[in-house]
C-alpha cells in the first residue's frame, strides 16, 4: 500500500487538510480557522480522514504550513507557505514558473526554481488592500455573497473608481458610491480591479517566467483572475479548488522530507 | 468687516468667522458628499447666530481636502499652511505641529512667524489617522469622545500586532470574544496610534513647543501617550479641530483688499 501523507494549511481565514498518496490527492477538507490553530488543524485532518474512511495511524507523514503552522503540535514537520504553494502548483501545473497565492489576509508572488523550489518571492501581509479581506468587506457592503463578486465584476461593462491604496478608505468610497446609486456590477468591477492592481505589483516585482499560476481563495474569483490577466498580459492558470494548493504542496513536501531522511529516523522526525 | 475660513475635511467641515479683532463665529459640521457645493449654506448656518448673512463676509479662504470646489471662496490655501498659521496664532512658540484628522495625519515644522518649513503627511493608509480610532471605537461600541479617557483606565493594554486597520479590527473582534476588557483594547489602540504618529514626528524632527491639533487633540489617551513617549509636554489649542479654519480666516484677514 502507498504511503499516505497529510498537508495542513492553517490560513488566517480557513484551515485546509488534504491526504496525498504520492500519486494523487485522495481528498481534502476546509473549515473556518478557530483562534487555536492546533484544534483547527486537528479538526480539518479528522474530517478528511473520516471522509476517506482512514483510521488513525494510517497517515504516516504530516507537514503543516500557513501562518499558524508552528502551533500544530501533532505535525511532524513544518514548511513555509511559499514553498508549499510552489510544490503544489508545480505538481498541478508542471510548467508553473510564477505562483501567486491570494489569501484572506495576504498575498504572495513566488518565482520557482527549475526544481520547483523557491527562487524569489514578494509578499504583502501588512495591508488589507490587495487581499481577500478587502473583497469580503466589499461583499458585506454590497450585500451579496462573497462568491458573487467575481461574476458581478465580469458582468460590468465599466468599473467604478476604487482606491487600491487603503482598504478602509476604499470602504468609504464604496459606501458613498452605493448612496449615489452606482451599480453593484460596476462597484464589484472596481473592487476586483483595486485588488488586482496590488497583486500585479507583487507579480511585477518578481517577474513572470513559465506559467503564471494563481492559488488561494482569491483565485476562485474569476473577475479577479480576469483583471490580473488584463494587467499582467498573461493568461493565468487556475487549478481546480485553488484554495487547497498550498495544503497539497505541504502533503507533497511531507513525502519528500520523508524520502530524504534515513529510514530509522523518519518517524516523528522534527 | 468680516472674513471667514472654511476647512472642508474628510469627516468634518469647520467654519470660523473673524472681524478685525476677534472670532465672531465658529461651527463644526459633518462633511457630506456635496459639502463643497453647499459651502455657502454652511457658512450661513455658522453665522446665523450672530445675525449675519453670507454677503456680510467679504473674503473667504477655503482649505482642507474639499477646498477646490467651493464656488464662492476668494482663494484656496493648503491645509498645511492654514494649520501652521492657526496654531502659531494661538501658540506663537509652536515649532512642531501634529495634526491628525479623520483621514490623514501631518507632522509640520513651523518657524517663528507661523510659516510651515517642512511637513510629512500620511493620507494613504488609515492606520495612524482618526479613521483608525473611529473604526475601533465603533467595533467595541464606545463613542469616540470617550475612547481616550477609557484607555487610561486600562490595566493590561492589549498588544495590537497589525498595522492595517482592517486586520487590527479582526484582532479586536477576537479579543472581545475572549473577554478582554474594552479599556485594555482602547489602550492598545491608543498605543498603536501613538507609535505611528511618533514615527511621523521623528521623521520631520521634533522641536519644542509641540502642539497637537485636529480631532486627535481631544483624545487624552493618545495625547498623554505621545507626551510620555517623547518626554515632552504637548500644548492643545482650546478648539483643536478649528486650527485649519482659523488659519484660513487669518489668511483671509491679511489678504482682504483694504
Amino acid at each position: 500500500m502507498d504511503i499516505l501523507s497529510a498537508g495542513i494549511d492553517i490560513g488566517s481565514h480557513s484551515t485546509k487538510a488534504v491526504i496525498f498518496d504520492g500519486r494523487s490527492v485522495l481528498g481534502g477538507h476546509a473549515l473556518v480557522s478557530e483562534d487555536d490553530a492546533d484544534t483547527a488543524g486537528r479538526n480539518a485532518l479528522h474530517q478528511v480522514m473520516t471522509l476517506l474512511g482512514l483510521t488513525e495511524g494510517s497517515v504516516s507523514n504530516l507537514t503543516a504550513t500557513g501562518w499558524g503552522r508552528r502551533q500544530v503540535s501533532f505535525a511532524g514537520k513544518v514548511s513555509s507557505e511559499a514553498l508549499c504553494a510552489s510544490r503544489g502548483a508545480r505538481w498541478l501545473v508542471p510548467a508553473a514558473g510564477t505562483v501567486v497565492d491570494i489569501g484572506a489576509e495576504g498575498c504572495r508572488a513566488v518565482k520557482l526554481r527549475p526544481d520547483g523550489g523557491v527562487e524569489d518571492s514578494a509578499e504583502n501581509s501588512k495591508c488589507a488592500a490587495g487581499t481577500g479581506a478587502f473583497i469580503e468587506l466589499a461583499a458585506v457592503y454590497l450585500k451579496v455573497p462573497l462568491d458573487r463578486i467575481g461574476p458581478l465584476a465580469l458582468a460590468a461593462r465599466s468599473k467604478a473608481e476604487i482606491s487600491s491604496i487603503c482598504a478602509v478608505f476604499a470602504e468609504s468610497a464604496i459606501i458613498s458610491q452605493i448612496h449615489r446609486g452606482e451599480s453593484v456590477e460596476r462597484i464589484a468591477a472596481g473592487v476586483v480591479w483595486s485588488v488586482a492592481t496590488r497583486v500585479t505589483e507583487l507579480i511585477q516585482r518578481i517577474g513572470v517566467s513559465g506559467d503564471l499560476v494563481l492559488v488561494g481563495g482569491g483565485a476562485m474569483n474569476q473577475g479577479l483572475v480576469k483583471a490580473i490577466e488584463e494587467m499582467v498580459g498573461v493568461r493565468p492558470m487556475v487549478p481546480d479548488q485553488p484554495q487547497f494548493v498550498t495544503a497539497i504542496g505541504a502533503a507533497i513536501q511531507a513525502q519528500r522530507l520523508e524520502a530524504s531522511l534515513p529510514r530509522q529516523q523518519s518517524r516523528g522526525g522534527a | 468687516m468680516y472674513v471667514a475660513g472654511i476647512d472642508i475635511g474628510s469627516s468634518t467641515t469647520k467654519v470660523l468667522v473673524l472681524n478685525q479683532r476677534d472670532t465672531v463665529a465658529a461651527h463644526i459640521t459633518e462633511t457630506l458628499p456635496d459639502t463643497s457645493e453647499k459651502a455657502e449654506s454652511i457658512l450661513a448656518e455658522a453665522i446665523s447666530g450672530c445675525s449675519l448673512v453670507p454677503k456680510d463676509v467679504s473674503y473667504l479662504v477655503a482649505t482642507g481636502y474639499g477646498r477646490v470646489n467651493v464656488p464662492f471662496a476668494s482663494r484656496t490655501v493648503t491645509e498645511i499652511a492654514c494649520h501652521a498659521k492657526g496654531v502659531h496664532f494661538i501658540f506663537p512658540g509652536a515649532r512642531t505641529v501634529l495634526d491628525m484628522g479623520g483621514q490623514d495625519c501631518k507632522a509640520i515644522r513651523v518657524d517663528d512667524k507661523g510659516n510651515h518649513q517642512s511637513f510629512i503627511m500620511n493620507d494613504k493608509c488609515a492606520a495612524g489617522t482618526g479613521r483608525f480610532l473611529e473604526v475601533i471605537a465603533r467595533t467595541i461600541g464606545i463613542p469616540l469622545s470617550e475612547f481616550g479617557s477609557l484607555s487610561l483606565e486600562a490595566k493590561a493594554p492589549l498588544r495590537i500586532s497589525s498595522v492595517c486597520t482592517v486586520f487590527a479590527r479582526s484582532e479586536v473582534v477576537r479579543a472581545l470574544r475572549k473577554g478582554v476588557p474594552r479599556a485594555d483594547i482602547a489602550a492598545g489602540i491608543c498605543e498603536a496610534t501613538t507609535q505611528r504618529v511618533v514615527t511621523l514626528l521623528k521623521r520631520v524632527g521634533i522641536e519644542p513647543e509641540l502642539v497637537i491639533s485636529g480631532g486627535i487633540g481631544k483624545n487624552t489617551g493618545v495625547v498623554k501617550r505621545i507626551e510620555a513617549r517623547l518626554g515632552m509636554p504637548a500644548r492643545i489649542p482650546p478648539e483643536p479641530q478649528l486650527m485649519g479654519a482659523l488659519g484660513a480666516a487669518l489668511f483671509a484677514r491679511e489678504e482682504m483688499p483694504k
